[in-house]
């Protein structure tokens, strides 16, 4: 049978409030901390609490259990702010050295929102930072599916990363096989997996290796009122290790199991789906050169806040094209909401670098269109 | 299915969606195949044949010219009436706060809201016992509470189920301040009714919040819009932008807000233009306060505005707002949206429960609702998305599909009461004899 990569990611944005066109040069925080703090609060006792004592529990049992952890960013600024037990059971995890640490951006960025430059620096600032919170440094890149997957792993070779796992998603090319590694660099064998989302009823399959995703967030959160999926997940783990099959760390997978073929060179599909989409990202990366120039510090982080790709999706129009209730964005009441308050923060960061006298304020919405 | 309706307004004698609405319900209908006695207080305007006849209850023999012009324009005035509340009470004077059409010099005093409104409504309601003998029908459909009481009599008389459907309270028009014999009505309608049709969610919540209606008698029946009347293009680069209000200039329709906002945005693009299409009893307190802001240059009042001439405000405008207090649906909105025209409504209007690509306001949030209006001006790819995706919406809603429901509330009631109708006649909807004539 073939060995299992288990791969749990853990996520939660930086979340926008509303803000209006009369705050712009009123107030400059974006953020909603008391919503973060609170919808933390629950996702920690819903799923993050249980979830980390069932895997110690599972790992204290099994010796031969294994699987990598996706911290993100945001999600990690929040634990250090709100969730300092969390932290810790992490923390804890990973110390066992079954629990390998992937790093991503530090700031879940889109990548078609920022220059190649920005993702090098936001993956040395994760790594950094994980490095700092958790005790391992991590060496395995595990995120969503960047806009150019070679010249991605270029980055990730330069940042002194070791390989990927790719999530799957409408945003990789459909002919992707999630059942080998791949090179993603034709240079050096930068070895690559592709993740299959949840968790299959039939283990057995064709290929090198199993390579599995789990989003501890989204599984936990939103399908909670059937409460199955986290028990759901305990009961599969250990029917696998009862079954005798082999979990191994995407770093153990790699090193055993040379990459077969190369991947594929296309660029994986935008996720700028709609108009307001691509108006918020246009403006937003216009704005990275002037932050970098001006450097000072708050600004460049909220400005790597806004390449959060939550953002992005919170302006999702299909949202609006059924009366679906689940189908509903989160922080805004609708797709249009979260783009007025996107934009009206991107008008206010533009102000305050015209006051930071570096630049001329371009023009960030001041006349009708 | 035949249907014993009791209407009070009917295109083209119209004050607001009312008449509107009920025009489409019965189109609607009309198209299922549905026979409809339409009972009105007045409508020497046409007279359709085939499975509508419309029966004018307040009209006698004589004095009823077969043609007169359109009603001129609404107002709103508060008239005092010594009138005899259904069916034994005793005679009271109470105060009526309703739309009247202000009697034109040369000619009799107008339809249906006149300063006999009371007695008008009485009337109605005693002869609608005798149209009830008349008539051959299974159920019966009142709107609103001018046609509550004639409805309850139809009923005692025939011991057919009794629909009643609210396109507004008094609640909605008058909040807490609403006038004693309509809400009193109202409660007698809502309760003697076998079921209850509400225009949207938000009202059916407020009937069983303020009329103590149980909700397992109300069905929520959303008003809709026929395609085919909008025309539609992007702004004209260079106009001055141009921020629209449409409906009765009262308390319940927000024009307060309106104005309140209007000031912030005018600071912020000084060429904007407001215009306010309507009339009603708030109209001198608004001009009053745009005098006061310096607005004066800003803001266009047009006075109430017919098909035509609407329909070109709504295709010129950038963003129509709504800002109700209490909005039970809202169908000027669907309008604006049929033309491309972003909108702007209150969070609780019954529209935004069936359009989604609509901006919604907390209504008294004045900033709120400046920012998204400046929004709407100031961002193209927005007003673009909300127009061409808001109008798409709309195509897909039609009178029809709200019939429908209607037929499905009838059937529920004919089959509480063990009534199995023969099989329904083919449906001949595309039959001209069945159709209404367009509006004028």
């Amino acid at each position: 049978m073939n060995p299992i990569c288990l791969c749990l990611t853990a996520h939660e944005p930086h979340r926008l409030r509303p803000y209006n066109y009369f705050d712009v040069g009123r107030r400059h925080d974006y953020w909603d901390a008391e919503s973060m703090r609170r919808r933390l609060a629950t996702a920690e006792r819903l799923v993050y609490e249980p979830a980390t004592a069932k895997l110690a529990g599972l790992l204290d049992q099994h010796p031969a259990f294994a699987f990598s952890l996706a911290i993100s960013g945001p999600l990690l600024d929040q634990l250090a702010a709100f969730a300092p037990k969390l932290l810790a059971a992490f923390r804890s995890l990973v110390e066992t050295g079954r629990a390998e640490l992937l790093c991503a951006t530090s700031h879940h960025c889109l990548s078609w929102a920022v220059s190649a430059s920005q993702v090098e620096k936001q993956l040395r600032l994760q790594r950094e930072r994980l490095r700092r919170a958790l005790g391992r440094e991590p060496t395995i890149f595990g995120g969503e599916g960047p806009r150019e997957t070679q010249a991605f792993a270029a980055i990730a070779e330069a940042v002194g990363l070791t390989g990927m796992l790719l999530e799957s998603g409408p945003t990789l090319p459909d002919d992707l096989s999630r059942r080998h590694v791949y090179s993603a660099s034709s240079r050096s064998h930068f070895p690559t997996m592709v993740t299959t989302p949840g968790l299959p009823e039939d283990i057995a399959r064709d290929g090198d290796i199993l390579c599995l995703a789990v989003d501890l967030s989204t599984e936990g959160l939103r399908r909670r009122r059937n409460r199955v999926t986290l028990s759901h997940l305990e009961e599969w783990l250990r029917t696998a290790l009862s079954r005798g099959i082999e979990f191994l760390t995407p770093s153990e997978a790699f090193s055993r199991l040379p990459p077969t073929r190369a991947l594929p060179a296309k660029a994986a599909r935008s996720p700028i789906a709609n108009e307001l989409q691509q108006d918020a990202l246009d403006r937003l990366a216009a704005l990275e050169s002037r932050i970098m120039a001006a450097g000072a510090l708050p600004m460049v982080e909220d400005f790597r806040r806004l390449t959060g790709s939550d953002h992005f999706g919170e302006m999702t129009l299909r949202a609006t094209e059924s009366t679906a209730q689940e189908s509903e964005p989160e922080t805004f009441d609708s797709p249009y909401e979260a783009y007025m308050s996107f934009r009206h923060v991107l008008s206010d960061l533009d102000r305050r670098l015209s006051l930071s006298g570096l630049q001329p304020a371009l023009s960030a919405g001041s006349a009708p269109a | 299915m035949r249907v014993l309706m009791f209407g009070w307004e009917f295109p083209p004698q119209i004050s607001g969606g009312l008449g509107v609405a009920c025009e489409g319900l019965v189109r609607g209908l009309l198209q299922t195949g549905t026979e409809i006695a339409l009972v009105l207080p007045r409508h020497p305007f046409r007279k359709p044949t085939g499975r509508l006849r419309i029966v004018e209850s307040l009209v006698e023999p004589s004095a009823s010219p077969t043609t007169r012009p359109a009603p001129p324009p609404v107002k709103i005035r508060r008239i005092e009436t010594k009138l005899k509340p259904y069916p034994d009470s005793e005679v009271e004077t109470v105060t009526i706060e309703t739309e009247v059409v202000p009697p034109p010099s040369t000619e009799a005093p107008p339809p249906n809201y006149g300063p006999n409104l009371a007695t008008d409504v009485l009337r109605y309601a005693e002869r609608a016992a005798a149209i009830a003998r008349r008539e051959r029908f299974d159920v019966i459909h009142a709107h609103d509470w001018m046609t509550f009481l004639a409805g309850l009599e139809a009923r005692r008389v025939s011991g057919k189920p009794l629909v009643v459907h609210v396109h507004a309270t008094e609640f909605d028009r008058a909040g807490i301040e609403g006038n004693p014999f309509v809400r009193d009505v109202e409660r007698q309608g809502l309760a003697g009714a076998d079921r209850v049709i509400a225009v949207s969610r938000y009202t059916a919540s407020l009937l069983a919040k303020n009329y103590a209606v149980p909700r397992r008698r109300i069905r929520v029946v959303h008003n809709a819009i026929d395609p085919g009347q909008g025309s539609w293009a992007d702004r004209v680069a260079g106009e001055e932008p141009l921020v629209l209000f449409a409906g009765r200039v009262t308390r319940q329709k927000g024009p307060d807000y309106f104005v309140e906002a209007a000031a912030r945005v005018a600071r912020e693009i000084p060429n904007v233009r407001f215009a306010v299409a309507g009339s009603g009893d708030r109209l001198p307190a608004m001009r009053e306060r745009v005098r006061a802001l310096g607005l004066r240059r800003n803001i266009l009042f047009t006075g109430f505005l017919a098909a035509p001439d609407l329909d070109r405000l709504y295709a010129r405008a950038d963003v129509y707002v709504m800002p109700s207090i209490s909005e039970p649906f809202g169908l000027t909105a669907l309008e604006a949206l049929q033309h491309g025209t972003p909108v702007i409504v209150s969070r609780s209007a019954g529209v935004s429960e069936v359009v989604r690509n609509v901006l919604r306001v907390d209504f008294g949030n004045v900033e709120d609702l400046a920012s998204k209006i400046l929004s709407v001006l100031l961002f193209a790819p927005l007003r673009r998305s909300l127009s061409s995706r808001g109008r798409r919406e709309v195509l897909r809603l039609s009178w029809r599909e709200s019939a429908q429901r209607c037929l499905a509330v009838y059937r529920e009631l004919l089959h509480e009461k063990g009534i199995v109708l023969p099989a329904s006649a083919p449906r001949r909807a595309q039959d001209p004899r069945h159709a209404l004539p367009s509006r004028p």
